[in-house]
This record gives structure tokens, sequence and C-alpha cells, in this order.
């Protein structure tokens, strides 16, 4: 994944749907805390624009893998809060597993050259 | 309606995702300062981090958008469900309000549809010739004779074909019965006989084969005939090589030229057949006057320009023929054949219609506007509850629509078979009603004003809402507003005093009408119409093609009819004796010796052509001298019956018996004929015409094709229904009957449309005043139960029963008596106008108004009463602990 995602938008489309899934697993969150989380956990490699998180949400919310609600966050501002589904959970499982796969063959490809 | 219901209540995306979007950028920033960036850097940063905020945004909402209109639909319909379900909560709650509100918007709504209905189909018929506004037809009448719209002469046509400057075109047809041989048997079936141009002037042509030319009315040509597409069907089995082929049409064959499309018909729907006649000549003569006429209107030439014009060339006709023309003028009307006392019936009774339809919307809005007080406390309370002015609105908005929608839907139980009744009574008459339907364009602009009164006035309680606070609301259920300060309904009385006055208008033409027609059936016909068979026999021409011949059959028939056991008496006549709505011949005669009746006032009678026994059998009684017997034949001296009203008119002083006149319009030629009797007048036209001077003349000396019978029975005239069949079958199988029923029947049957009238009048008076006095009483009982309060404490307090219950009375009949006053001054502006179908009732009779206004103001204080007197009698202090 380069620096502009845009070359590759389907690749990191899935990426972000998968990365969002998983910030997801630990409770609800709004985009800014998805943000902050994916900043630490990554250290900041991915250079991904935070606003694209939002496209990706309302997508994912659409297809049913999320619902979301409206809270107060931590300063008492309305926010919206979007929490994991039972579909969404069982996508991340099948995905991430697949995921790994993958990423264990590329990887294999890389040490054998 | 749709899109404002949802957005109503729907949620707003584009608003929310800004939201979420400021949410990010603000904590972002916040993030960044607390990793140390001055504001100004935390911004710009922020902004590089998040990436273009406008491309996320609207990914974000085509994203949502999508999602959005499901989820938002699927509110929407919970919201909608959710309100259809307290409606109707609401509506079998109250059942009383539900019951009444709905029968009376069934009732607007449906009499109003039927009434419109049928009034459209009169009016406004899909006629099916092309443009059939620009079409006129043109008559004879004479007033002096009481001849409203007759039919013309050849004569007068071509006079009125050559002379006229308002008509791009003229045809002239007339209707007769001809014996078809075809493909099955003989059959006798009616056919136009028309000018070659008619179809032309009606902007229709076959849907097989030509119409006519002009050579084909040519008198050496070989003859022709257009069939209708009944015909071609029902004889020829729609095959359409049988144009072309030839028919034998009164025994003379016939080359079927066209077939006409399935939806034409003129002037009937029972004629099948069409054939040419010759353009009308003047030397055609001025008499008889037995053809009908229509004329296609030039451009820009209106029908009161053609009445002017034809009024100038009828003048001239009276002087330059003054025996046959003088006292004639030439009438014009439109297609649709209407005299003015139709036109003013329909009027009145679609005035009377459409005020019912403003009853029925002023009632329904009373109900809802009182309904809406005794639901202050609830709406106040939910508002107070916190339920948005918008959600209660909505509620009220759909508790309006479901009532209408039971209302609409009870209304079709009331018009569907009303109109059904209206069709198979008037349709076999009246080809424009034979298919009589159910308006859809009415029924919906009926129910769309109910719909709209009562929307509006149903959420006036929710508007009223807002100019008070929920406070004031409740405070005022709770009965605050005792404190002697009467509060009045402005609105509501004025409703109120709207329905008295479209009641007191109603009731008082109903009363009108009732006594014009009682009046009308009262006056005696002249003849008896109880135990008499009537039945029409036509004599095929090309059978008997001489009238002496066709005179022998029918003669035989009347002899036959005879020797029937249990006939007391048996005549016949070329006509019935009564025409509703004219159309019967009158000649102008002349009278032997009476040079001193001046020639402007020309002597005039109506004719007919009688049987021995025909005054026996309808029972007319003989005032002086004898009537026709065998004595009276083709060789005897000729001699005639008349009326007691002609001998009185042309004989004032002198004995009438014995007098001699001359017919067929005083024609010197024409034999003297000696008046051997007087009977007493048969009214000829109905039974409100005054014009009775009639001449019969021996059937034996004016012999004819066509004849009606009259057979006066002992015993019940249906049990000889099949004997007068089989003296018919006697003389001449071949013989077709025509209209075989009782007198009784055929009369009816000419009085159908007065009784209908008659009906409808009445209905809508029924409802008007039903409406009106349960109006009257809701006001009061609604007053009552508002100020149960004051009233308990007035009843503790010792003040009398009668001032309490006068003091409420005032109240409620202050706007009744403005109504009925108001009802009073409408109905004498309307009733004068409508002069013309009271048959000679005073239309301010005074009797019928002062009788009707205090029925109509005791009623209203019956209704009244009876909610004050229980108020009264109510225990005080159960009042009292009741609030």
């Amino acid at each position: 994944m380069g620096a502009d995602p845009s070359r590759n938008p389907d690749l990191l489309r899935g990426t972000v749907e998968l990365l969002i899934l998983k910030a997801l697993t630990h409770g609800r969150q709004h985009g800014f805390g998805i943000a902050r989380w994916l900043e630490d956990v990554t250290d900041d490699v991915l250079h991904l624009e935070e606003g694209s998180l939002y496209p990706a949400l309302h997508r994912m919310e659409r297809r049913g893998w999320l619902e979301s609600e409206w809270g107060f966050s931590d300063n008492n501002r309305q926010v919206k809060y979007y929490r994991l589904t039972r579909r969404g959970r069982e996508y991340l499982q099948r995905e991430s597993s697949g995921w790994k796969e993958f990423a264990t063959a590329v990887f294999k490809v890389l040490q054998t050259t | 309606m749709w899109r404002r219901y949802l957005r109503f209540w729907g949620d707003d995306a584009p608003s929310d995702i800004d939201n979420e979007i400021s949410f990010h950028l603000e904590e972002l920033v916040k993030h960044l300062k607390a990793r140390g960036l001055l504001d100004q850097e935390a911004r710009s940063e922020a902004a590089r981090r998040f990436g273009d905020v406008a491309r996320v945004r609207s990914e974000c909402v085509t994203a949502t958008e999508r999602s959005m209109r499901v989820s938002r639909r699927r509110d929407a319909r919970d919201a909608l469900s959710q309100d259809a379900r307290d409606a109707f909560r609401a509506l079998t709650k109250h059942r009383g309000f539900t019951v009444g509100a709905a029968l009376i918007l069934a009732l607007g709504i449906g009499l109003n549809t039927t009434s419109f209905s049928f009034n459209k189909a009169l009016l406004f018929p899909a006629i099916p010739v092309g443009d059939p506004a620009g079409i006129a037809r043109v008559w004879s009448q004479n007033m002096e004779h009481g001849i409203f719209a007759t039919l013309l002469s050849e004569g007068d046509i071509a006079d009125l074909i050559a002379a006229n400057r308002s008509f791009d075109d003229v045809a002239a047809y007339a209707v007769e019965p001809v014996t078809l041989t075809g493909s099955q048997d003989a059959e006798r079936i009616l056919a136009m006989r028309a000018t070659t141009n008619l179809f032309r002037l009606l902007h229709v042509s076959p849907a097989l084969g030509r119409a006519f030319d002009q050579g084909d009315a040519n008198a050496d040509t070989r003859p022709v005939v257009i069939l209708s597409d009944r015909a071609w069907r029902n004889r020829f089995g729609a095959d359409s090589s049988s144009v072309g082929r030839d028919i034998l049409i009164n025994g003379r064959p016939h080359t079927i030229i066209g077939v006409m499309p399935e939806r034409f018909w003129f002037e009937s729907k029972d004629v099948e057949a069409w054939l040419p006649r010759s353009l009308p000549r003047a030397e055609g003569g001025r008499e008889p006057r037995s053809l009908m006429a229509i004329a296609r209107l030039g451009t820009g030439i209106s029908l009161d320009n053609a009445q002017a014009d034809m009024r100038a060339l009828a003048q001239r006709l009276a002087r330059e023929q003054p025996r046959t023309n003088a006292g004639w003028d030439v009438y014009v009307s439109g297609l649709l054949p209407f005299g003015p006392g139709e036109k003013v019936f329909l009027g009145l009774v679609m005035t009377l219609t459409s005020l019912l339809l403003a009853a029925a919307c002023a009632h329904i809005a009373n109900l809802l506007l009182a309904r809406g007080m005794e639901r202050r406390g609830e709406i106040a309370l939910r508002a107070a509850l916190g339920a948005r002015r918008g959600r209660i609105v909505r509620q009220l908005f759909v508790e309006s629509i479901a009532l209408s929608i039971v209302g609409g839907a009870c209304s079709l139980l009331v018009a569907v078979p009303i109109i059904t009744q209206i069709r198979i009574v008037l349709g076999s008459r009246t080809p424009y009603l034979s298919d009589l339907s159910l308006d859809t364009g009415t029924l919906a602009i009926t129910s769309g004003m109910t719909l709209l009164a009562s929307v509006l006035f149903g959420l006036v309680p929710a508007l009223r809402l807002s100019s008070a606070t929920a406070g004031d609301a409740l405070k005022q259920l709770s009965g605050g507003t005792v404190a002697g300060r009467r509060r009045s309904r402005p609105l509501a009385s004025v409703l109120i005093g709207l329905e008295v006055a479209i009641a007191t208008f109603a009731l008082i033409i109903t009363v009108l009408y009732a006594r014009a027609s009682s009046n009308f059936f009262a006056i005696p016909f002249g003849f008896e119409s109880e135990n008499v068979v009537t039945f029409r026999l036509d004599v095929p021409e090309y059978k008997y093609a001489e009238p002496p011949a066709a005179a022998r059959v029918l003669t035989s028939v009347h002899e036959r009819l005879q020797r029937l056991p249990s006939i007391t008496a048996t005549g016949a006549s070329t006509r019935f004796p009564l025409s509703v709505g004219g159309g019967l011949p009158t000649e102008a005669i002349a009278i032997e010796d009476r040079p001193d009746i001046p020639s402007e006032q020309n002597p005039w009678a109506i004719t007919g052509v009688v049987t021995p026994g025909y005054f026996e059998a309808l029972s007319v009684p003989l005032v002086r001298g004898r009537t026709f017997d065998a004595r009276d034949s083709a060789t005897s001296q000729p001699v005639a019956v008349i009326s007691r009203s002609m001998a009185r008119a042309y004989w004032p002083e002198t004995e009438a018996l014995g007098s001699r006149v001359r017919l067929a319009n005083a024609d010197a030629s024409a034999p003297w004929v000696t008046v051997i009797g007087v009977v007493e007048d048969v009214r000829p036209f109905d039974p409100t015409s005054p014009q009775v001077r009639q001449i019969y003349l021996p059937f034996a000396q004016a012999p004819s094709h066509a004849l009606v019978y009259f057979v006066a029975t002992a015993d019940t005239p249906l049990s000889r229904l099949q004997d007068v069949r089989a003296a018919v079958r006697d003389v001449d199988p071949e013989l077709p009957i025509l209209d075989l029923q009782t007198m009784k029947e055929t009369l009816a049957k000419q009085f159908s449309g007065v009784r209908l009238g008659q009906a409808s009048i009445r209905v809508n008076a029924v409802i008007a005043v039903v409406m009106a006095i349960s109006g009257v009483y809701s006001l009061v009982a609604f007053t009552v139960a508002r100020r149960r309060r004051e009233i308990a404490v007035r009843v503790a307090l010792g003040g009398t029963r009668s001032a309490i219950v006068a003091a409420l009375l005032r109240q409620a009949l202050r706007p009744a008596l403005i109504g009925v006053a108001l009802g009073v001054m409408f109905s004498a502006l309307v009733s004068r106008a409508a002069a013309l179908v009271l048959f000679g009732v005073n239309p301010l009779d005074p009797v019928t108004y002062i009788l009707t206004t205090i029925g109509l103001c005791f009623a209203a204080g019956a209704a009244s009463c009876i909610p004050a007197l229980k108020a009264t009698r109510a225990d005080s202090v159960v009042a009292l602990r009741s609030e």
C-alpha cells in the first residue's frame, strides 16, 4: 500500500473496512476514536486520510455490518457511535482469516527471492 | 403530500454527516494541540490528515441516502400505521359520533354523486356524433295551441333550407317501422329515413362500406340501406361480405351499402337501419308536420342567432301561408331536446343537491368542531406532556381522513343502487340514460369537498391549541369559563344557521313541488285507466299496401276483440289519448257559415281518428248527440265528434250538433264534416294543459295503417293479455303486437320522469331537515354539557328551571331563526324562478311558507329542549362533583 491510497482504491477499501471492524471489536466507538486507534496500533504507517473513514462507515452501516446511535462524547458533545453487528463480526472473522492466508503467502514469496 | 409527510418525521442525513465531520475535525485539532502544535498549525495539519472534506461529505451522502430511503420509508410507514391505529381507536371509541358523521358523509356524497351523475348524463351526454355542440334542432311550435316543440312540415323545411342565414347544412328525417326480410324471417324494425347529408352533418361515417351520396335518394336508382352494427351482427352474423348484398325492406330489394360503427346511435338506440330520402321540397306541403330537422350551425353562429333568424322566417311564412302557418313559430334548441320546464327542473334539483352537499359539509364541520371542543382536554394534556404540535395535527388529520374514507365508501352503498334504479326505470325511454353510471369525476369532486371540510374543521382544535398555551386550555377544561361570561361559538352558530337555512329552503321547495304534483295528478285525465289493456298494431305496408286494406285488417282485429269474454268495451285510436310534452297533431279548421271569426284567430283543433267503441272503452262521457257506430262508413256522410271545450269555443251561443267543419287546414277541396256528437274533454298533453279543443273522425272515413287499441275488461286486465294476443293472431299471425300492457303501466311510464323528480326532491329535503334538526340538537346538547356546572349551581341556588331552559334555548335558537329567515328569502327567490314546474301553484304560497317555517322552528325548539331539560333535571350535586 503506497502513500497515495487512491491509486488502489479497492484494495484500500477492503483493508480499511477490515481495520474498522477490528477497531470496533473492543466496543462502540465514534469515527474520531477509530482514527486514533488506527494511528496507535499501526504506528501511523498507513497514512490514511482520516476523512475516508466516514464513507466506509456509512457504506458498512448500509450493508448491515455496523449499526449506529447518537450519544455523547467525553466532553458532552453529541456524536454518532458505531458498533459491530453480528453480521459484521462474522464478516470480520471470515475475511481476517482469508487476509492472514494471503499475507502469509505474500510473505513466503518475498522470503524465497 | 407524501414527501411532506416524510419530511415531517424523517431524519436529516446531510446535517448528521456534517455533524460527524465537524466533531472529528474539532477533536483532531484538540488532539494535535495536546501534542504541542500551535493553534494555526494544528488546524492545517488536521485538515491535511482528514483529506477533502467536500468529497468525504458527498461520498457519505450518496452512501447514506440509499439506505435512508429504505429506512425513512419504513419509519414513515410505522408512523402512519401508528396514526391509523390511533385514528381507528378514536373512531371506535366515539361510536355515536363516527356513525353519525359517516352517515352524513355517505348521504351527502352519495346523493350528490347520484344527482350530478344523472344531470350530467342528461346535460352533457356522450352523444356518439362529432361536435354535438355545433348541432341545432329545429322545431315547430304554436304557443296559442299549447304545442311546444313539435315536428316540421316538408314545405317549411324546404323554405328553411333555402332562406336561412345560420346553418351550414340542414338534414331532415323521420323514424318509421319497416319490415325487414333478410337472411332470417321477416321482422319489424325501426328505420330512419333521412336526407343523404345526415351522416355528414353528424360528422360520422360508416365502419364498413360507404355513407349515402346524393344520388341514393333518386327515385330511379336502386334503393340502398345502411345497417346498424346491431342489425349487422344479429341478422348477418357480422359478415363483412354482407355489404353489397340485397335485403328486402317492405318487400322491396335494397342494397346494403354500409354498416355504422358499434357505438353509433342517433335519436334512438332501437333504430336499426337508415334509408335515404329526397330533399324536402316546397311542393311537399305545409301539412302534415311529420319531419324532424337538425342543422349544423355556421361558424360563429350561436343558437340565439339562429333562433332570431328562424323566428323571422316563421313570421314571413305565417304571413305568406296564413292558412297553415299562422300562429306557428320555429323554435331552435340544442341537440338535447330540453324544454324550458326540464331545464328549470334540472336546475332546481341541482341547486337542491348542491346545497345539500354544503349542508352536509357544514354538519360534518359542526360535528368535528363540537368533538374538537370535547377533546380539547385530551389534546391539551398531550401537548402539556410534550407531544409536538405537528404530531397532534397529524393525528387529527389522519382521523379526518379515516372518517372521510369510511363515509366515501358508504356513499357508494347509497349511490350505486339509486343510479342502477334510475337506469332501469328511465333508461328504456331516454337513450341518454341507458348507460347511466356512477360518474367517477363527480364522486371525486364531492368526496374531495367533504374531505376538505372534514380536514379543515378536524384540525381546528389543534390550531386553536397554538393560540393558547396548554395551561390555559387545561384550565378551561376544568370549568374555568363558567364565570357567567357566555362564550359563544360563532363558527358553530354560523354553520347551524347555514344548515337551517338550507333545510328551510329544501322543505319549502319540496312542499311547493309536492302540492304542484298533487295538483298535477289530481286533475282528471278525462278518461278511465282502470282495467284497460292497451297495445299497438302496425300493419306492414308491403303486405297491405292500400289504407283500406290495412283498415280492414285492423277492423277485423277490433271485431274479434269485441267477441272476447269479459270484455266490456273495445275501441282504438290512431294515438294514445295523452302525450306528456306535446307532439299531437293539430290542424287549422274552417267552420261553415261563421264569417264572424276573424281570420287571424284561425280556428284549430287537435285531431284524432277513432273507431266505434273508443269513447266507451275509455269511459269518456257523451255530452250530446251520438258517438261513431256502424252507420259511419267510407261511403256515408262525413262526420265528426268534438270535445266540450271545442263546442264552447266555436259555438258559444249556438248548437254545435249538425254544424259543418272543414279540416285539412281548411283546404277548400276538403269535404265538409258534420258534427254528430259532443264528448267530455280529454286532456291531450299532460293534465295541466289547458287546450282541449279536439275533433275526432271515424276510422272508417280516415283509414290508416296503425292503431292503438283500448280493451276495457270486466276483471283484472292482466288475465286478458293472452286472449288479446290470441285474437290478433287469429286475424293475421304475422302482425306484430307492440307495447301490450295495461293502461296503468303506460301511464306510469309516461309519468316516470315526473315521479322520479318528486322522489329526488323529497329525499333531498328529508335529509336536509334531519341534518338541520340534529345540528340544532347537538349545538344545544354541547352547550349544555359545557355549562353543566353553571346550570347545577343555578339550580342549587334556586334558579327556576324554566328560566334556565329559556336562557339555553335563546342561545341555540337565534342562529336557527336567522337560518329560517334566510331560507325563506332564498326560497322566495328560487321558487319564483321555478314557477314553470310548479304547475300553477303560487310560488309564494303563504300557507306553505308559514307552515314550513313554524314546523321547522318547532322542531328546532323541541330538539334544543331535550338536552336543556335533561340538564336541569340532573342531580346538581352529581353535576357539580362531575367536574
